[in-house]
């Protein structure tokens, strides 16, 4: 990334409004104008390339939003450890681009030298607990930034867990000092699939950590007669989760809150209306905190 | 078998067998299934091999997409059913090792070739591998008509040209050039049709970045590509064009230095 143009700093917290994840069909409306999104985030490790069009349309586009990365590749939950030749790319692209968040999942997606190319689910074990805390201390060193930590959306549990998602999160932040990246959408998905309390979930997690705020769609596959919820980011956000997110406003105050799309990706157009419906629960919360329930519980 | 999930051993034994799992390890899928417990809710009394199918699905369905989009022609060319069975084969073969998966699928063309797909074919792969490389590589300021003239005319003989690091030069098998431009978009790939006087038969490719940075693709007759061959080891252009005598040296260096294959100085160098 040699021929990187000179950047003025550029870094800051993301402002706690509605912003949208930069997907490459939608790149041409950027390049051409600026469309009405408060902020922008991309997946980190889409743009861990050597150069090319990516890297040069990404910093043109970053000169005029605030950018979050969010990763799915550092493999938090690895038992084996992190790889630090992954490390290190990030660290190149984020001291590039300074983004004012990064992120990943509480999930892991390598072991043995293989890449899962999903985010795969770990046992909620006091061992897991140590290698997440491990790994998550490197990986903010090595980033030398603070990192936001995704609570995942599952269908399967291990009979092994014994401490609770949110618990298990909680005590991240407070033995790594790390931020929590709540999807309000993966805790409807877990609630559905593996009976998840978010009420319990949001009373127990640090609120003062939740650094950015996911909503996104989900698809509903019935398996052998019964229904099972997918994360697959490809439709507008469900009315049960948009009330989820009401609750969650109300209990933390606004937040950065990025609509998610990734599958059957619509016109930009259709993005930017999610994040305006966003955008007014956030606007409802920090005018009368009491009203963001209220904004959608008809 | 996985062990006890309550120790760093059985973590790591665990995940190891969950990633062949998902990768399509019957063995191991069956044991990472047997691991599986705490259904709740809605979902109680769906089999955890069924849940777990979903991670083998989705990363199955984004792999292939990965490499349908790095190699699109050939894609095009075998057709949907048969680009998803040797994609599918190559990524049982070959799982991805880094989740920079824009860098996944280098090798399918020799995966092809070892199938018994046809020569022509694996050439395909070959150009559309070269492009996707082509469109990833560092960047690097090209020599222009400007810095060339600025060389003394009595020293051209002796300039070393070296291509930019995005270039890919291809020995190709016959036909595979023909095919591949016939299903190639031009959205995707400019294809430089060679100036100058008639020409010896294609055999091989130059693929290569250009500064506007779009991706652009020249057939290389044999002479042609041991001339760009002998620049990109670092012998003088003298000695290059000597590699054969069967081309057009002068309309290769336009249209190369029309593109920008050649580096210029790199910023702040001397």
């Amino acid at each position: 990334m040699h021929s990187a143009p000179p950047t003025k700093p550029r870094a800051g917290p993301l402002p706690a409004r509605a912003g949208i994840g930069l997907r490459h069909r939608h790149l041409p409306d950027f390049l051409r104008g600026q469309p009405a999104a408060a902020w922008l985030e991309v997946h980190s490790e889409n743009y861990l390339v050597e150069g090319g069009p990516r890297l040069a349309q990404l910093e043109r586009i970053r000169a005029d939003y605030p950018l979050s990365c969010h990763g799915v590749g550092l493999s938090l939950g690895s038992a084996e450890g992190l790889d630090p030749a992954h490390l290190a790319s990030l660290r190149q692209l984020y001291d590039r681009f300074e983004p004012g968040l990064v992120s990943d999942h509480l999930s892991w997606s390598v072991a043995g030298g293989v890449y899962a190319s999903d985010l795969l689910p770990l046992p909620m074990t006091e061992a897991a607990l140590e290698v997440v805390v491990d790994n998550l201390d490197r990986a903010q060193e090595a980033l030398g930034r603070r990192l936001a930590v995704e609570n995942p959306s599952n269908y399967v549990a291990f009979a092994a867990s014994t401490i609770p998602e949110a618990e298990f999160l909680a005590e991240l932040v407070r033995r790594t000092g790390c931020a929590l990246l709540l999807d309000v959408n993966n805790l409807y998905v877990c609630r559905h699939n593996l009976g998840l309390d978010p009420a319990a979930w949001l009373a127990r997690i640090p609120g003062e950590a939740v650094a950015e705020i996911h909503l996104a769609g989900h698809a509903r596959l019935e398996v052998e007669g019964r229904p099972l919820l997918v994360d697959d980011h490809g439709s507008r956000v469900a009315e049960p989760v948009w009330r989820l997110y009401g609750e969650a406003l109300r209990r933390l105050g606004p937040r950065p809150t990025l609509i998610e799309w990734d599958t059957a990706l619509p016109p930009l157009e259709v993005l930017l209306a999610e994040a305006e419906h966003a955008q007014g629960c956030l606007d409802a919360c920090a005018a009368r905190p009491a009203a963001c329930e209220a904004a959608h519980a008809g | 078998m996985p062990a006890d999930a309550t120790t760093l051993e059985g973590l790591v034994a665990l995940q190891r067998s969950l990633v062949r799992a998902v990768h399509g390890d019957p063995a191991a899928f069956a044991a990472s299934a047997a691991l599986l417990g705490g259904e709740g809710a809605a979902a109680a009394g769906i089999p955890a091999t069924k849940r777990l199918f979903l991670h083998l699905n989705t990363i199955d369905h984004a792999l292939l997409g990965v490499l349908r989009q790095a190699y699109p022609a050939t894609a095009r060319l075998l057709g949907p059913e048969r680009f998803a069975t040797r994609a599918r084969a190559f990524l049982r073969a070959h799982p991805p090792r880094r989740p920079q998966l824009s860098g996944y699928g280098a090798g399918f063309e020799r995966f092809l070739a070892e199938a018994e797909e046809p020569a022509e074919l694996a050439g395909v792969a070959a150009l559309d591998w070269a492009a996707q490389e082509a469109y990833l590589a560092a960047d690097w300021p090209a020599l222009g008509a400007a810095g060339l003239a600025a060389v003394p005319q009595e020293r051209h003989a002796r300039l070393l040209l070296a291509p930019v690091p995005s270039a890919r030069l291809l020995a190709l098998p016959a036909g595979a050039w023909a095919r591949w431009a016939e299903a190639i978009e031009s959205s995707t790939v400019v294809l430089v049709v060679p100036g100058g006087a008639a020409r010896a038969p294609t055999s091989g490719a130059l693929v290569w970045r250009r500064p506007d940075l779009s991706v652009a693709a020249r057939p290389l007759s044999e002479d042609e590509r041991l001339c760009l061959a002998a620049l990109a080891e670092g012998r003088p252009l003298l000695e290059a064009a000597a590699q054969g005598a069967d081309f057009d040296l002068a309309a290769l260096l336009t249209d190369a230095l029309a593109g920008g294959l050649f580096r210029g100085r790199p910023p702040g160098g001397s």
